[in-house]
């Protein structure tokens, strides 16, 4: 069954010279995939994601998740679905200061008004999955930038979501904390079935998909499937990169 | 954890979002408490008591006045906090959307924190104001040497009121700013990078309305002093000036600084384009904060003003000109002899006199009457021009000051008057009015040609008018002559004597009940408008920090940063003041119409005394800032 299925998919920033950022997108992903979406700076793979996590609106085509078409859902129903269907990580972590580990892992369920000894299970469960049970009463200013994207990918799990939304969730890290993130992203995948899509610049990340898809100015420029290993699959990423133009040598640039 | 919980979590632990807003809130329900304070105080219930009838109508009138201003500044200024504070938070909220929150679970978590917020400010405004009005009622009673001052009580009404007032105030604050953060546009929210609001349209006509509507404001107030005291009148020349000032600070100041910006030369010039820049970036927010800071001080500034003209020894010797008057009771054997003595004393302790008995008769209808001659030598021991009368005409003299503003209105003054005493009688024309030097206890004065002087002569009581130069000091020699004079116990009940210091002495002490309460008043306004400015750079300290942190990695030395914020800050400092001036000045001007004295002085006086504290709070928190914003460089 697919969970992702985007059709003909168009957006057009009207701002003072109209640019299209997207032009006829079509991407589906299977239940239980690992797709990553990757392509240089500008090439309009934030934009892709920000529209299927109903984030940003489509100017034309359609974009269907889990059977619903979210985007033409009401305001309230739209927040019930983001709470029930998706679960998000992103780059800068996006954790409330404010709270405690636990209480933003918690946040998804508060909103939805779960009972309290169902967060009480669930926060403990996904605690010991992700290897953060110790660091649960501790303030987001006292954790390190790996634990604050553990806790991030907790939060994003924990209502169970359909699909879980990755914007660049190694961009702040360093490459051992990278490594792990993604090593835990894959595991989740393979283990609990969850369907994952992940934007990137990052080839080491990448190569932790099931399936990767490039694209350029907007358009679908190629896929690569992961064969057999991981390592064969990195090479082939780095060479359609370094088709799509000199992008090895770029410098990933930060992006808030 | 439940939403209930959330929320309350997310301002307990955020305290540093939240202290700003919240402090101003209080702040304002503080302000507003210790005016309802002064409002239901039991001893300025009714009129106020006063000496001068004058001054007691413009006491009550600016206290009304004050009261709309207040209540609409504080709503206002929490208004102004609020969405101040919700756009430093704009992001948080795009991260609560895309975890699943529903704009109505948004909107209420923004109406449970700002009903707690609220709720707190209101409990913290209302008990700083009762320490706060204790301890000013203290101070300037001991400081005013006044006795009979405000006493201090639990005020239940203003309690009840301010509460009241200000739960509504906070509901419609909090329904509002659901609606201030547009729930729809996610992306908006997420990105939130830190957008100005667009300046605001200018156009050329509602500048010239500006001016315009300044000027009408300013004609109104003379009108006011002049010709009608209403206060619809009042009420309309304040609404008047604080619409111009708006336009004046939104329009006018777009125009100016897009001329500014226009000049190459001058843009850029060292560190110009970075204030010139920094200045139009939060050209909005500051046109609103201009404005309000102007009105504020403004009112301030008039209030303390309007007050201060009453310990002016001039107001005393307005009501009453003579230093001393010795009244004599029927026929009084005792008057030549007494006369003498108060000259005596009055030379021994060496004061400049001059004294005059003159002779006042009663008409039918309690006119005073009065020789042209009689009034021509108080005139001319006053200082006022002397008159002439042919045999037909009269002058009419007013009493007291109040009666002379009265009668310099249209149509208060008849042009025939008919007089009647004894047996005689006659239509008189009316030639002008006098001035107000024959303060009598008649209704009022008619001043006869000395053809007709024999008339004054009739039910006539003799009084004595003494005028000393340096009359303030007279307190010691009054206390002498009055011993003197009741030394002969004979002489009780041929006589009368008024001292005006004694007098002057009397209405300080009574007089000070306006006084302390504009003097609390004014100060309260005035710390309003400057924590104003400072709520207002604490909001946006962070901003600013990463602001010039930028420009220092650019090359900016602290030297030149300096600089550009002491432009900046002399901008928000002094030029709301200097427009504030502008209107007081013109306040006091039409105050000088009502009063015969000087209030130069006491006005420049004020002047000078607010600049000075306002250059304090401009050293003290330009010095708070720069070391804020260089702490993390």
């Amino acid at each position: 069954m697919d969970i992702v299925n985007v059709r003909d998919l168009c957006k057009i920033y009207k701002e003072k010279v109209a640019h299209e950022a997207l032009t006829n997108i079509d991407l589906t992903i299977a239940k239980g995939e690992f797709v990553g979406i990757m392509g240089p700076s500008g090439s309009g793979k934030t934009t892709l994601l920000n529209i299927i996590s109903t984030i940003d609106a489509p100017t034309s085509g359609d974009v269907r998740i889990n059977g619903q078409y979210p985007h033409d859902l009401f305001p309230e129903q739209l927040a019930s679905f983001r709470r029930k269907e998706l679960g998000f990580v992103f780059q800068s972590f996006n954790l409330l200061n404010t709270l405690t580990v636990e209480e933003n892992i918690l946040l998804p369920l508060t909103l939805e008004g779960a009972s309290l000894k169902e967060m009480d299970m669930k926060v403990k469960e996904i605690a010991q999955k992700l290897g953060i049970s110790d660091i649960l009463h501790k303030r987001t200013y006292e954790i390190s930038g790996g634990q604050a994207q553990r806790t991030a990918i907790a939060r994003a799990l924990i209502h169970d979501p359909k699909l879980v939304l990755a914007d660049e969730p190694t961009g702040n890290l360093d490459s051992k904390a990278a490594r792990d993130v993604m090593e835990l992203m894959a595991h989740l995948n393979r283990t609990e079935q969850t369907t994952m899509m992940l934007v990137t610049h990052d080839a080491m990340a990448a190569s932790y998909c099931n399936r990767v898809v490039f694209i350029k100015d907007g358009k679908f420029h190629n896929e690569i499937e992961c064969g057999e290993s991981r390592e064969e699959f990195y090479q082939k990423i780095i060479h359609v990169l370094s088709l799509l133009g000199g992008y090895r040598h770029d410098v990933s640039s930060i992006r808030v | 954890m439940t939403f209930r919980q959330f929320a309350f979590r997310n301002i307990v632990r955020n305290k540093r979002v939240y202290v700003a807003h919240f402090l101003s809130s209080s702040f304002s329900v503080m302000i507003f408490f210790i005016y309802a304070l002064l409002l239901f105080h039991p001893n300025l219930q009714g009129e106020l008591a006063s000496t001068s009838i004058t001054i007691s109508q413009l006491g009550m009138m600016a206290m009304k006045a004050s009261q709309y201003i207040i209540f609409t500044f504080s709503f206002f200024f929490c208004m102004y906090s609020v969405s101040a504070f919700l756009k430093a938070r704009k992001r948080e909220f795009g991260i609560l959307m895309v975890q699943g929150m529903s704009p109505k679970q948004l909107h209420q978590l923004l109406f449970m924190e700002n009903m707690m917020i609220g709720l707190a400010s209101i409990i913290v405004g209302i008990v700083t104001g009762v320490v706060f009005s204790k301890l000013v009622l203290l101070v300037s009673a001991s400081v005013l040497f006044i006795r009979n001052g405000l006493p201090f009580y639990i005020p239940w009404q203003a309690i009840s009121l301010t509460a009241l007032a200000f739960i509504v105030m906070f509901l419609v604050v909090s329904l509002l700013t659901s609606r201030l953060v547009k729930a729809d546009q996610l992306i908006e929210l997420i990105r939130a990078a830190d957008k100005p609001k667009p300046e605001p349209k200018a156009s050329v006509w509602l500048a010239l309305l500006s001016i315009v509507l300044i000027v009408a404001g300013y004609a109104c107030v003379f009108y006011f002093a002049m010709r009608e005291e209403s206060r619809y009148i009042l009420l309309a020349c304040v609404t008047l000036t604080v619409m111009g000032t708006y336009f004046l600070f939104t329009q006018l100041s777009v125009h100016v600084l897009r001329w500014l910006r226009s000049r190459r030369g001058l843009l850029l010039r060292k560190t110009n384009l970075l204030i010139l820049s920094e200045l139009s970036y939060r050209m909005r927010d500051n046109a609103v904060m201009f404005f309000m800071v102007t009105v504020v001080t403004a009112a301030s500034l008039t209030g303390i003003g309007t007050s201060f003209a009453l310990l002016n020894p001039g107001l005393a010797a307005m009501e009453k000109p003579y230093a001393f008057t010795y009244n004599s009771i029927g026929n009084n054997p005792y008057e030549e002899e007494h006369w003498k003595v108060i000259e005596d004393e009055l030379g021994r302790a060496g004061f400049d006199y001059e004294s005059a008995r003159i002779q006042v008769g009663t008409t039918k209808n309690g006119e005073g009457l009065l020789a042209l001659s009689s009034y021509n030598r108080l005139a001319g021991m006053l200082g006022y021009p002397p008159e002439s009368l042919s045999p037909n005409e009269i002058l009419l003299a007013p009493t007291t000051v109040f009666q002379q503003t009265q009668f310099n209105k249209k149509g208060m003054v008849p042009e025939t008057l008919t007089v009647a005493v004894g047996d005689w009688k006659k239509d008189m024309k009316v030639k002008a009015v006098g001035a107000a030097i024959v303060d009598t206890y008649e209704k009022r004065v008619i001043v006869l040609p000395d053809e007709l002087a024999e008339y004054a002569k009739i039910e006539s009581t003799n009084h004595i008018k003494f005028v000393v130069k340096d009359w303030e000091h007279t307190q010691e020699v009054a206390r002498k002559i009055e011993a003197k004079l009741e030394g002969n116990p004979d002489t009780k009940g041929d006589y009368y004597l008024e001292t005006l210091v004694t007098h002057w002495l009397t209405s300080k002490q009574e007089n000070g009940i306006i006084l302390m309460v504009s003097v609390l008043i004014g100060i309260v306004f005035f710390t309003f408008a400057a924590s104003f400015l400072y709520f207002r750079l604490y909001t946006d300290l962070e901003r600013d920090r990463q602001h010039y942190n930028m420009i220092a990695k650019v090359g900016l030395s602290r030297k030149e940063m300096g600089r550009v914020v002491t432009v900046q800050f002399m901008f928000m400092f002094f030029l709301p003041f200097f427009v504030a001036v502008i209107h007081s000045s013109v306040a006091f001007m039409a105050l000088q119409q009502l009063v015969s004295y000087s209030v130069l002085q006491a006005s420049i006086l004020i002047f000078i005394s607010f600049a000075v504290v306002q250059f304090a709070y401009f050293i003290g928190i330009r010095w708070r800032y720069l070391r804020n914003l260089t702490r993390a460089m």
